[in-house]
């Protein structure tokens, strides 16, 4: 049997394993060692435990679990709801004041925690009642936490960035300045397109035409200075550590990993002193969170890496990058069809998953084409993005769900469509303009 | 029978949470190993080969002590799109399916693992690096975790799949039946 019609066999085998609702961890793992058995020496099946420990066995992946305990201690606190409601303050005036904050809020937030749907469920959990209370439709709050929460995984420090480095031997800290400048583009785009929602909403309410809760939006806010300037002080140790944050890793300072860690213990000393978090009971949710979103992650990471070893052993990644190089595609159109494969993935699995099992795919055919790896860094993560409030498996979805319950699975995809464009308007001005993208990294010289 | 196995299906599922949260305090130690690490670095400029390694073997034995604990809620992310178009009597059957799936390659990994664990601790191996620790006790956090969710799937099984998958099929053959009588 050719390596092809095994890599076809393979991918069937991982498709009906993965449907049948195997945990994605437990599918791959099984897939590869189903095809280990078969296709492999018996000593290879015999150290399989050993494979998934060395490949876990990696400084860069320590800086994953100590970022989802910086984010799980943070986004367990109120410092959510803090951040939109004193950004709110300053941002009273511009139609939309609330929803602009609670877009903003969604990406500092991501600057202090790599993962999208912690964000989505730190700034949305308040962020979306406040939104209804004040007027705000069903869809816009929706569509705003939704797609703010994505912003998780292209703001540094990313998950999927880190992976990414990891898989494709690029520096993690030139892949987390590339999401900065797409992070802050997506970020003016949504707050723009918030704007334009919300005066239309507002209109139509005077007009009184709007939706059965619109009458709230057309009440002005006032905020006096004393009020604005009162929410400073709560707000300044968390913007000190992103600051302490970037200093540090672009400073040449400290490792990702290491970086981490410092964040991590950051986070919770400030937890602790400004939200005086320190009761065990208090503590518990943090604690769980960080278990089961690290072990759950470490996992699929671990197994992904056997699925992709036993791919790199049967030949099957070298003879389909050869056979992608073989079609002798053109620079744009690689990249076209490659982010359509992407964005089918995205809505089926986790973009840890994706990472891990495409990428190495993928890499040959790139480099052949000589594309610049950094700038596709961005442009994979926005793609990731836009799967994670996609149906079926959108992660962001099911957590703005869980927060609201009674907003509609049409509604919710109602407010995410417009959301969906101007992440794809933003992929085709990154493909466009790179310097989005590379313009920071290319001033970085550090490793 | 029944008393004996809602002991063992209680003792497991305690061990889970304990293992679980003490995976997050680990995380959180390993947080502060690299802080003193990046100290120690700049103020005394001392050698930091141990920190690394054991915060790395730290975040290992982490994710297996903690890895039963996220398959007690359930935690492990799956695809479940194919529910949405499945009749409802096979769902509950696919759910049986991917546990027993899940328990097999688990079952695999922990033997796997307890085999690695037995040869790493007669042959005293030690990692490769300048401190060069002894590598048994990664190994064997690694067993342990792999066991106790192997053993939290199995229950899971018994308590939950198993029984669901059954009662459907009682639900659907009394419904049978009375369909019968009724026709009689």
């Amino acid at each position: 049997m050719s390596s092809l019609e095994i890599g076809l066999l393979y991918t069937i085998a991982t498709v009906v394993v993965m449907f049948s609702g195997v945990p994605i961890a437990f599918a791959v793992g099984t897939v590869a060692l189903i095809f280990m058995f078969i296709f492999m020496p018996t000593s290879q099946v015999m150290i399989v435990a050993e494979n998934i420990y060395s490949e876990l066995n990696n400084f860069t992946l320590l800086t994953i679990p100590l970022f989802i305990f910086m984010g799980a201690a943070i986004g367990k606190s109120k410092a959510g709801s803090d951040l939109y409601n004193s950004l709110n303050r300053w941002l009273y005036k511009i139609p939309g004041g609330l929803g602009v904050a609670n877009t903003i809020a969604c990406s500092i937030f991501a600057a202090m925690c790599g993962s999208s749907p912690a964000t989505c469920a730190a700034i949305g959990s308040s962020g979306i009642p406040e939104m209804r209370k004040r007027g705000y439709s069903n869809e816009l709050a929706a569509g705003i936490i939704g797609a703010g929460g994505t912003l998780g995984i292209l703001i540094p420090p990313s998950l999927t960035m880190i992976l990414y480095g990891l898989v494709t031997e690029q520096s993690i800290g030139k892949l987390f300045m590339a999401g900065v400048g797409p992070g802050l583009l997506l970020t003016i785009l949504f707050a723009a397109w918030v704007i334009l929602k919300s005066w239309l909403e507002r209109r139509s309410a005077q007009k009184g035409k709007g939706h059965k809760n619109s009458e709230k939006l057309v009440i002005s806010e006032h905020y006096s200075w004393k009020q604005k300037m009162e929410t400073i002080p709560r707000l300044m140790p968390f913007l000190l550590l992103i600051l302490f944050i970037m200093f540090a890793l672009y400073g040449g300072m400290a490792t990702p990993s290491e970086v981490a860690g410092i964040g991590a213990v950051g986070a919770l000393i400030l937890v602790v002193a400004v939200y005086r978090i320190w009761r065990w009971k208090d503590l518990k949710p943090i604690f769980a969170g960080t278990a089961k979103e690290s072990s759950m992650i470490m996992l699929i990471i671990g197994t992904s890496f056997l699925f992709t070893y036993v791919m790199s052993y049967l030949h099957i990644t070298q003879e389909v990058a050869a056979w992608l190089v073989s079609l002798k595609m053109g620079k744009w159109q690689f990249i076209f069809w490659i982010n359509i494969l992407l964005l089918g993935l995205g809505c089926l699995l986790p973009p840890v998953a994706i990472i891990l099992m495409i990428m190495p795919i993928i890499l040959p055919p790139m480099k052949a084409l000589d594309i610049d790896l950094i700038w596709f860094s961005a442009i994979l993560t926005v793609n990731m993005e836009m799967g994670l409030i996609t149906p079926p498996m959108g992660l962001n979805l099911f957590v703005i769900n869980g927060i609201a319950q009674d907003i509609s699975f049409k509604e919710i995809m109602k407010g995410i469509i417009p959301f969906l464009i101007i992440m794809t308007i933003g992929i085709v001005l990154m493909c466009i303009f790179p310097e989005i993208v590379l313009w920071l990294p290319n001033k970085y010289k550090g490793a | 029978m029944r008393t004996l196995f809602r002991f063992i299906s209680r003792l497991i599922k305690g061990l889970n949470i304990f293992m679980g949260y003490s995976g997050a305090i680990v995380i959180v130690t390993v947080s502060c190993i690299l802080l003193f690490e990046v100290l120690v670095r700049y103020i005394f400029s001392w050698p930091t080969d141990w920190e690394i390694e054991l915060s790395i073997m730290l975040l290992i034995i982490a994710t297996f002590l903690a890895a039963g604990f996220t398959q007690l809620t359930r935690g492990h992310v799956s695809i479940e799109i194919i529910d949405s178009i499945t009749p409802k009597g096979l769902i509950k059957w696919r759910i049986l399916l991917s546990d027993i799936i899940s328990l097999l390659f688990c079952s695999f990994i922990s033997w796997s693992a307890w085999l690695l664990f037995h040869e790493s601790w007669t042959e005293g191996r030690m990692s490769e690096s300048a401190w060069s620790p002894k590598l048994w006790p990664v190994f064997l956090f690694m067993a342990i975790g792999m066991s106790t969710l192997s053993l939290q799937i199995l229950i899971q099984i018994f308590e939950e799949s198993l029984p669901e998958a059954l009662r459907r099929k009682k639900i659907k053959t009394e419904h049978k039946e009375q369909e019968f009588e009724n026709m009689e």
